[in-house]
């Protein structure tokens, strides 16, 4: 089977180590002999997301997330015709703020939303950082946080698990990230995808199952992401 | 208050700083009365090496000067290494202050001390969960410069050269295209698909522009275990047999010559005074056990690692070492490390593959073996560092080499443990 993976602003949002999470999926479709290819999304390049299967936003300085936003909010309506159509996407930290209706800066100034998500981020002063797992139903998810945001969930918005330890979405009503369709939003970086292969695994299957392919995937050893995630769970948040 | 206070120096122990800084917190304001003058080093990458290099140009022309431990690099560093130099009545045995400082704290320290000159070597992404952001860590440098008569910066790193509008004053030093391809400033280093080369995606060339520079690395030629550089010191021609390879460490030469040419030192006498200069504390340290040699290689980010996957571990022309060579990577993640070690996702690691045969350890042992693991390269995981040390050295062949590749912790606990097996100089020597 051929996969797309797309990748939202390379250049603009990247800041997190963004790229485990990118070589983790192609590495695991090349493992199973999938054929991959890769397309890095650029601010103002012409592009179709009902095309592809798997669609990654990463995190980035607060910049970069200026520009990121009036480009994807010239996308919105062609993003909601992806997400109908089940079109897989995994927005971590900025990408995910800019997936709920809108995002107000520490300074006060408001940056459009593609309203995927329907959720408020409000910049603060403090940061939320540290190491994190969360509860989710594919099991718990171990990484690392790091924003300034604080992202608050409207009633009818399912998170996309609840903090075991750390912060999440605001550090104060134990939510943490969202989930809509095939769309996943979280602050777990850290990478995400490399130290949580169940999750991997499970976009993957999203995206294959999409494309009327086989999702009872081969297992591969991941017994390298279970002790590191053994260890970053004992470390201090 | 004081005089008790310098009862307290040690070796490298800023102890007496932080005795200082609570007892007397205007201790760095009074400063500027006792030196002729002070000299800050900022930016993320080669701070220490710099330093030693600035310490050994000025001292060349008989400065006597003060200036911080390895590392030691917050204002309670910088205070316990004044107090090391006063005599018993607190007056001063030294005219000029040089001193590496931490990015959080170059506004503060500035401000106190009032600098002759800050050097900026180079903003790249590091410690961000300290932080928070990159542009955040030039906002606090660009807050410190005014308070310095001269900024000394790299024209080379976007970032840095863009904080010359924030200087009463600023210089700068660079290097010819051929050698600045090499170092890629942090908007390209991420920019660049540097993990995809079987992707049809794009790479799209930073723009970077020509500035003005008094100091230019005209050629850097990798030697036996260093760099021969030429250099242009406004308009004279320097020669410099550099002990240390590395085209991050020609840009910190260059640096160092632009503050000696500065301070009017010689030039010959500041030529000299750099080709003496030895690598700093577990900055490509070579240590030498019986017959083997291990070289340790200090990481602490992205920008760093891949400097160092370029000269020493990925085997191209430049490198001394090459395939087979074994490699222990050791990464902590204690405060000084860095909590977070996302950033190893964000090395070129796939460069590695077929080059030698690696270990890992440290508290984060496993996380680097995944992201081996990822790049399809196997290695073997020995969390103790003690034991890691032990295969390592078991695994280099009489004669042979091995590096070392810690983040900071890491290197403290390894240096410690090297130094049953030989005689190594303490910190900041």
């Amino acid at each position: 089977m051929k996969l797309t993976i797309t990748h939202l602003y390379p250049a603009e949002l990247n800041i997190y180590g963004d790229w485990g999470n990118i070589i983790t999926l192609r590495k695991r479709l090349k493992w199973r002999g999938d054929t991959v290819e890769y397309q890095p999304i650029h601010i103002g390049d012409d592009y179709d997301f009902t095309q592809t299967d798997i669609v990654f936003g990463g995190g980035g300085q607060d910049k970069g997330q200026i520009a990121a936003a009036d480009d994807l909010a010239e996308r919105a309506p062609n993003i909601h015709r992806a997400v109908e159509e089940g079109v897989v996407f995994l927005t971590v930290c900025g990408t995910f703020q800019l997936f709920g209706n809108s995002f107000t800066t520490a300074t006060g100034s408001e940056l459009p939303g593609v309203g995927v998500f329907d959720a408020e981020t409000a910049g603060s002063q403090e940061r939320l950082t540290g190491n994190m797992a969360i509860q989710t139903r594919w099991g718990e998810l171990v990484g690392f946080e790091n924003h300034g945001g604080k992202t608050y969930l409207s009633a009818g918005q399912s998170a996309l698990g609840r903090v075991v330890y750390g912060n999440g979405n605001n550090g104060e009503d134990r939510f943490e990230g969202a989930i809509d369709k095939n769309v996943f939003g979280t602050y777990l970086h850290g990478p995400l995808l490399p130290k949580n292969p169940h999750f991997t695994d499970e976009l993957l299957k999203r995206a294959i199952e999409r494309r009327g392919g086989d999702t009872a995937l081969e297992p591969l050893d991941d017994s390298l992401a279970e002790r590191a995630v053994e260890v970053a769970k004992q470390r201090p948040q | 208050m004081l005089l008790w206070a310098t009862r307290l120096r040690g070796g490298g122990s800023a102890l007496p700083g932080l005795v200082v800084e609570k007892i007397a917190p205007s201790f760095l304001e009074n400063c500027p009365d006792h030196f002729d003058m002070t000299v800050l080093v900022a930016g993320t990458n080669g701070k220490t090496t710099t330093t030693k290099m600035m310490r050994s140009v000025l001292e060349s022309d008989g400065r006597q000067v003060v200036t911080n431990a390895a590392g030691s690099n917050m204002p309670r560093g910088i205070i316990s290494a004044i107090i090391a130099r006063m005599d018993w009545q607190g007056n001063l045995q030294a005219d000029l202050g040089l001193f590496e400082i931490d990015e959080g704290f170059v506004g503060h320290v500035a401000k106190g001390l009032e600098p002759r000159a800050i050097t900026v070597l180079n903003l790249l992404r590091d410690q961000l969960d300290r932080y928070g952001e990159l542009n955040r860590t030039a906002q606090l440098i660009a807050d410190a410069l005014p308070h310095a008569e001269t900024a000394i910066l790299n024209a080379d790193d976007p970032l840095v050269a863009e904080l010359g509008e924030n200087a009463a004053h600023s210089i700068y030093f660079g290097a010819d295209e051929h050698i600045r391809s090499q170092v890629p400033h942090d908007g390209a280093l991420h920019q660049a698909d540097i993990h995809q080369a079987d992707a049809t995606g794009d790479v799209r060339e930073m723009e970077s522009e020509e500035t003005d520079t008094l100091v230019r690395v005209r050629s850097a030629e990798a030697g036996e275990s260093g760099q021969h550089l030429e250099l242009d010191v406004a308009g004279d021609a320097w020669s410099v047999d550099l002990q240390m390879a590395g085209v991050f460490n020609a840009y910190n030469a260059a640096a160092a010559a632009t503050l000696g040419y500065t301070l009017q030192v010689p030039g010959e006498t500041a030529a000299k005074a750099l080709e003496s200069v030895a690598p700093a504390f577990g900055r490509s340290e070579r240590i030498q056990i019986g017959e083997k040699q291990v070289t340790l290689l200090l990481v602490k980010n992205p920008a760093g690692f891949n400097q160092i996957i370029d000269t020493y571990l990925s085997g191209s022309s430049s490198s001394p070492g090459g395939s087979g060579i074994p490699t222990l990577i050791s990464i902590n993640d204690n405060y000084a490390d860095g909590r977070d070690v996302s950033w190893l996702w964000d090395v070129n690691i796939e460069k590695l593959a077929g080059t030698g045969e690696f270990i890992t350890s440290g508290i984060r042992g496993y996380d680097m073996a995944l992201r081996l693991h990822y790049a399809e390269i196997a290695s073997q995981t020995e969390l103790e560092p003690e034991v890691a040390l032990e295969t390592l050295l078991e695994r280099i062949p009489e004669g042979g080499e091995g590096y070392i590749v810690p983040t900071y912790t890491a290197m403290l606990q390894l240096r410690k443990l090297l130094s049953k097996y030989a005689s190594l100089p303490e910190a900041g020597e």
